[in-house]
């Protein structure tokens, strides 16, 4: 009899365990915890990995909100959205298919992730915050000519896709900068999965590859990094947003953290954070001034 | 009484006399004196007036100098600004096809933050030097940046300044004036690859260069300082003056300001009844800018005594009147006196009392006079003190010197200078002295031509310290002028210590910079053969890089086999064309996955051979699919997987995977296998059927013998023919085992398997159901094939009885013939086809068809798919080895509910003509008494052919192996006509025999016979001498037939 009640009290207290593990943290035992986990891929200047950014910024006053402590969880793009998720999945196309289980590190996603589809089927977004596209790079010797902007991105899109005929183009598997998500007829997408996002612009420099594709966020930066090494052809995509991914297990915080972003827009803050990091992002995206 | 007192009176004007004179002259002393004073007095007051004056000028120029030096820097900031890399980012962008929307606003913002930066850095004022700072674009029509932007409505002044005229290189300075508002603008034309592309236009603070140059406020402080442009009009200066043209409010021009050594005087603005201004001005070196200066003339040059010269005059007249009255006075007094004299006895204390309170107020009044006199000496002598302290406090050095070539005068800068004191200058230094000895007599020279009325400007001298100590100098001295005649000179003496040694300095800096510009063109220089001989050897290295690499690529490229290159995660890395080409329905391959190109596979293969090489680091090879895009296996690659290694690090890299095709050679295996698979078949049921076929002959000779022996009519007869119809249908069976094993002797001639169809047809539509149309394709000028005409008939019948079985409910039966080719490639793939011409003959039905697994085996003898009973499995079986002893080939396609089709390649003849065979011969067999000796392991079978012959009237001798036959032989050999020998015995064969025979007696006629009808070894035999070959199992007929022949021949 002793030794079947201490079986099951080990149970209760490994299955609270996994549970622990695999499931995210809604707002409540956020605040229990006392601590909020950022999880978040050093990008751009949304994390710049010396403990500021764009994004970091934000999750630090929403964590000041709470009244919780802020714990910044390093990540790979690899990985970072099954560190939300709890699982582990190979995106197809807009789809995915699960291939098993992975611990649950953090309890929000904040590095300038791109809203795609796939990503929907295992995260919850919060209202976005950041306008973006993709921009197709190449380095200033090559022959290509960027396209003359028709005033339609539909159009420009269609221009800079035929420069794309019979070329390689470097990008992240499975990021927003995947050159499959863009049906880029002709060209042939090249990957190397020891370079980081931010390693793709050094890559185009030193000639590696002809060309790359890039966020505009990205871009700005790496323009502003090596004036004059780069020039951007034109896009390959339509306008995209960024937001901050919540777990689908955590619909209060998404809640919560929705209405933190609403108040930050509306006091004006969040654009002043937002051309904090990136000056020129309204020069593109205008409607960034209205936040 | 009288006389006496006449004496006295005289006495008395004597005395009076001597007095008066002495008197006079004292007044005559003071009158001079006082003149004296004033005239000293006017000097000094003309003197100070002329240093005022050249100090103002100096002031003012120093004013426009610290203003020069300020814009200069200015500018600097302006040239430092235009060739920044953020605006050449800009046009570097641009040159590259940037537009805005993509990229090239990134440049723009970078701008403003660079403007920004400038405008927030201050001068050393304070205050910013610049006040905007706009980016304007020529290509554009435009202005791109501007920091501060500009607020408010209405057209840009910026844009205006900018669109208004073609600035060309270099720097421009523009001027706006409206309403008590002036604006200044710098514009620095931009360049990029030798074209103007744009404008930097900078608008300058105001307020700091008003800073700088110590704006007063007009007329209220009495005095300012300002700026004007070249045309006149004032942007620096009191508000109520700005943007007026400064001729028009003083009367005097730009140019006559600059020109004049002295300031100007103006006309006053503000009325007559204001006091006369000065004015004085200098341009700014590198800009078209004036410096102005305005001042209240007795500020500077100090004011008159209104009451000196009036004073002087009055003193004057008034000591002169006074002098006349005193001697009309004492000419009156004397004459009074004289007159007086007889009264002065009476009046004369009198008179002494009242001249005595006359000369008490007349003194008074000098008193008075002299005390005025002297208030306007201290007003003199303070003013002269004022203008003194002034000349003390210039940093300059300052002297005077008198017509004798002594100083006069020094100030403290000189005092300090020359290390002078007051008391040596009051001792009077010869000027000239005050230099090194070797420039005295120059200095002399030019002292001489300065007191002669000439200006000395800028000469440069060595002067000498009090303690001998030397420094260079600059002096300007001009002479003083009074009355149109020299009265000295007046110079400034600039200490060239500094600049000397500052020049030395830079002299110095200059030297040693050439010196390591030397040293540096020289190690440049080495640097630079060193940098040729490497580029030359990189070059070289390049040149035998790209060849070697042109090369690899080329073998890369070359190599049939499949390449690929992958790295440590199994990306694909490089591919040559022929894998590009083979799964180019998977494009693209670089930087996918290979288990995903080359398998299908999302993870990775459990068994690869790249996955074992990245393992191991050792090479690997496997056979593995090629499979389409649904994962079907459409080919088979044989792949060798080979570690890749970092040459420094052995590390590794990733692994080169080749693939070869081996579809074609894996086809020949299987056809190999199936082959031998065969051939051990046919071995094995040719053995067996040997066997049998021997059990045969003895089963249907006797049965045969013992019809014969007993008549055709007995009943015992009728119970012994269904034994013998058994037995041959069993030899049959037994030749169809041996036709499939090739053991069935052919018997080729040159035929037309057009007639051969056409006959067979006939028999078919006796023998297939009418429910089954039989159509016939048969190509005219058919080629001849060298073919055994039963055997092709047998082909036929074979096929077509199958298709029979595979249509039950009826169907199209359809047999063709045409010519073909049979090319290398078909033949690569079918190992035992040989290149050529071909008659092909298809016999295909419309039946149920067959699985893959069962087309493989139909070929196998006794495989059968019919039910037990039906068949024997022999009938294709059959087919297989005819088509194969006529060096042919036969292949079977079909697929299940889609029909079948048989398809036989036979080798055409160049130029054969086909004959007719002849037809059977029916005789009956012939008889003999000869004797023969007849060999045959078999008892049963000896004994079969024993008795035969002797049926046939021979007398036969039998032995039961070679050994035996010979002994036989030797002693039976007179009478022995023929030898029938079994080719296979143990011990000695059939074939030694004979030739042991032929040895014996050379003419012998010998027979062999055998159950194995191998064309090579009969062949042989009869080579070694043999008259004739029959098969077992006898046929009675024909083994008589074969035997009388062979008697028969001589």
């Amino acid at each position: 009899m002793v030794r079947r009640r201490l079986l099951e009290g080990a149970t209760v207290v490994l299955l609270t365990t996994v549970a622990a593990l695999v499931a995210s943290a809604d707002l409540k035992e956020i605040q229990e915890r006392q601590t909020l986990r950022h999880l978040g891929v050093p990008y751009a200047n949304f994390v710049t990995g010396d403990g500021d950014g764009l994004d970091v910024e934000i999750i630090r006053l929403y964590a000041r909100e709470i009244g919780v402590k802020y714990q910044y969880v390093k990540c790979s793009w690899a990985t970072v959205i099954e560190d939300l998720s709890g699982k582990r999945v190979v995106p197809e196309g807009d789809q995915i298919r699960v291939i098993g289980k992975s611990p649950v590190r953090g309890d929000i996603i904040g590095n300038g992730l791109t809203v795609m589809a796939w990503r929907k089927k295992l995260i919850n977004f919060s209202h976005p915050y950041f306008p973006t596209a993709v921009w197709l790079l190449a380095g200033e010797d090559s022959d290509l000519q960027p396209i003359r902007p028709s005033g339609d991105m539909g159009q420009d899109i269609e221009a800079t896709r035929l420069l794309l005929h019979g070329k390689q183009v470097l990008g992240k598997r499975n990021t927003c900068i995947d050159p499959m998500f863009y049906a880029l007829k002709g060209a042939t997408a090249v990957y190397d999965d020891s370079l980081n996002l931010n390693d793709l612009a050094p890559a185009v420099i030193k000639g590696h590859t002809e060309l790359t594709i890039l966020d505009v966020p990205d871009t700005l930066v790496a323009l502003a990094k090596f004036p004059g090494k780069l020039k951007v052809l034109g896009t390959v995509s339509e306008k995209q947003v960024m937001a901050f991914g919540i777990s689908k297990d955590s619909p209060k915080l998404l809640e919560s953290f929705n209405r933190f972003l609403e108040e930050l827009r509306k006091s004006g803050k969040l654009r002043v954070l937002i051309e904090k990091y990136y000056p020129a992002i309204a020069l593109y995206f205008p409607e960034v001034r209205k936040n | 009484m009288s006389e006496k007192r006449a004496d006295n009176v005289y006495g008395k004007d004597k005395e009076s006399r001597k007095y008066t004179w002495v008197f006079a002259i004292f007044l005559v002393m003071i009158l001079g004196s006082t003149s004296y004073i004033l005239i000293r007095l006017y000097g000094t007051s003309v003197r100070l007036v002329e240093a005022n004056t050249r100090s103002f000028s100096q002031q003012t120029r120093a004013k426009a100098s610290v203003l020069n030096e300020y814009l200069s820097w200015a500018v600097s900031e302006v040239e430092t600004l235009a060739r920044s890399k953020t605006l050449q980012t800009y046009y570097h962008n641009k040159a590259l096809g940037m537009s805005l929307e993509y990229g090239l606003s990134l440049s723009l913002v970078q701008m403003n933050d660079k403007f920004k930066r400038y405008l927030e850095t201050p001068a050393s004022s304070g205050l910013p030097v610049f006040k905007q700072i706009s980016f304007f674009s020529l290509e554009e029509g435009r202005i791109l940046a501007q920091v501060p932007p500009r607020d408010g409505q209405g057209s840009d002044p910026v844009q205006a300044v900018a669109t208004g005229e073609n600035f060309e290189k270099g720097l421009a300075f523009r001027t706006i004036c409206t309403e008590n508002l002036c604006r200044v603008f710098l514009i620095r034309s931009l360049t990029y690859s030798g074209e103007q592309k744009g404008l930097l236009v900078l608008e300058l603070n105001l307020e700091t260069v008003q800073k700088k140059i110590a704006l007063g406020a007009f007329p209220r402080n009495d005095d300012f300082t300002g700026l004007m442009t070249s045309e006149g009009t004032l942007i620096i200066g009191p508000g109520e003056l700005l943007g007026k043209n400064f001729h028009d409010i003083f009367g005097l021009s730009p140019e006559t300001l600059t020109k004049a050594q002295v300031p100007r005087i103006a006309t006053n603005p503000a009325g007559t009844d204001r006091e006369p201004l000065i004015a004085g001005g200098a341009r700014l070196a590198i800009t078209p800018l004036y410096l102005v200066a305005v001042a209240p003339r007795s500020k500077h040059l100090g004011r008159h005594s209104p009451i000196l010269w009036p004073l002087a005059i009055v003193l004057g007249m008034g000591g002169l009147l006074l002098m006349l009255a005193y001697i009309f006075k004492s000419y009156t007094d004397r004459l009074r006196i004289f007159l007086e004299l007889e009264d002065s006895r009476k009046h004369l204390e009198e008179r002494v009392q009242s001249r005595t309170a006359e000369m008490t107020r007349a003194n008074r009044l000098l008193r008075r006079e002299i005390g005025e006199r002297k208030k306007v000496e201290e007003a003199l002598r303070e003013s002269e003190e004022r203008y003194r302290e002034f000349a003390q406090c210039l940093p300059q050095i300052v002297f005077e010197m008198d017509l004798e070539g002594r100083f006069t005068f020094g100030n403290y800068s000189g005092l300090r200078a020359f290390a002078y004191t007051e008391e040596d200058f009051g001792n009077g230094i010869q000027a000239a002295d005050i230099f090194v000895l070797e420039e005295r007599e120059r200095a002399s020279e030019d002292i001489n031509l300065v007191l002669q009325g000439q200006n000395l400007g800028g000469a440069q001298y060595t002067a000498v310290r009090k303690d001998g100590t030397t420094f260079p100098v600059m002096i300007y001295t001009s002479p003083i002028i009074r009355n149109n005649t020299v009265v000295g000179a007046r110079g400034v003496c600039v200490d060239l210590t500094e600049l000397k040694a500052a020049e030395e300095a830079l002299l110095a800096a200059h030297e040693e910079l050439e010196q390591r510009v030397k040293e540096r063109t020289a190690e440049l220089h080495s640097a630079y053969q060193r940098l040729v001989r490497e580029v030359s050897e990189r070059k070289r290295a390049e040149i035998t890089l790209l060849e070697r690499e042109r090369f690899l690529s080329d073998v890369f490229e070359s190599i049939q086999d499949g390449i690929s290159v992958l790295d440590r995660d199994c990306n694909i890395v490089r591919v040559n064309p022929t894998v590009e080409q083979a799964f180019s329905h998977l494009h693209p391959l670089i930087g996918r996955k290979c288990h995903e190109i080359y398998y299908g596979r999302i993870r990775k293969c459990e068994v690869c051979p790249a996955k074992t090489a990245m393992e191991t680091g050792k090479s690997s090879s496997a056979v593995v699919p090629k499979r389409d895009k649904e994962g079907n296996a459409v080919s088979w690659l044989h792949v060798f997987a080979y570690p890749l290694r970092d040459k420094e690090t052995g590390s590794l890299r990733g692994v080169i995977v080749i693939s070869r095709d081996v579809t074609k050679s894996k086809s020949l295996e299987e056809q190999l296998r199936h082959a031998q698979k065969m051939e051990a078949i046919g071995t094995l049921a040719g053995g067996i059927a040997h066997d049998f076929n021997n059990l045969l002959t003895i089963i249907s000779g006797y049965t045969e013998l013992a019809i014969r022996t007993e008549g055709w009519g007995d009943q015992s007869n009728g119970d012994l023919r269904p034994v013998l119809e058994a037995a041959r249908r069993g030899a049959g069976l037994v030749k169809q085992i041996l036709t499939f094993s090739k053991r069935v002797e052919s018997e080729p001639c040159p035929m037309d398997m057009n007639q051969l169809v056409k006959q067979t047809e006939k028999l078919l539509s006796k023998t297939i159901p009418k429910m089954i149309k039989i159509c016939l394709e048969l190509t005219d000028n058919l080629k001849t094939i060298n073919a055994d005409p039963a055997q092709m008939e047998q082909i036929i019948l074979n096929l077509a009885v199958n298709s029979r079985d595979a249509m039950p409910d009826g169907g199209e039966l359809l047999i063709r013939t045409e010519n073909v080719v049979l090319d290398e490639e078909y033949c690569t793939v079918h190992a035992e086809v040989e290149p050529g011409e071909y008659i092909l003959l298809t016999v295909s039905d419309t039946g149920r068809g067959m699985e893959t697994a069962v087309m493989e085996r139909i070929f196998e003898p006794f495989y059968t798919t019919k039910p037990s009973g039906e068949g024997t499995g022999l009938g294709l079986a059959m087919v297989f080895g005819i088509v194969k002893s006529h060096g042919g080939h036969v292949a079977c396609y079909s697929e299940p509910g889609e029909g079948t089709s048989f398809k036989v390649y036979l080798s055409a003849m160049k130029n054969g003509v086909a004959l007719s065979l002849p037809p059977a011969s029916e005789e009956v067999p012939p008889r003999g008494t000869e004797t023969i000796l007849m060999a045959d392991d078999e008892e049963m079978i000896r004994g079969l052919g024993a008795r035969i012959l002797h049926k046939a009237g021979y007398t036969v001798l039998t032995a039961s192996n070679g050994h035996e036959a010979l002994q036989v032989y030797n002693r039976e050999r007179e009478r022995i006509s023929l030898v029938l020998l079994d080719l296979i015995m143990p011990g000695m064969g059939g074939k030694q025999c004979l030739q042991e025979i032929l040895k014996i007696d050379p003419d012998m006629k010998v027979i062999l016979a055998s159950g194995f009808p191998e064309k090579t070894r009969t062949r042989g035999a009869i080579g070694a001498g043999a008259r004739g070959f029959i098969n077992k199992p006898f046929k009675i007929n024909e083994m008589l037939r074969l035997v009388r022949k062979v008697l028969d021949e001589n």
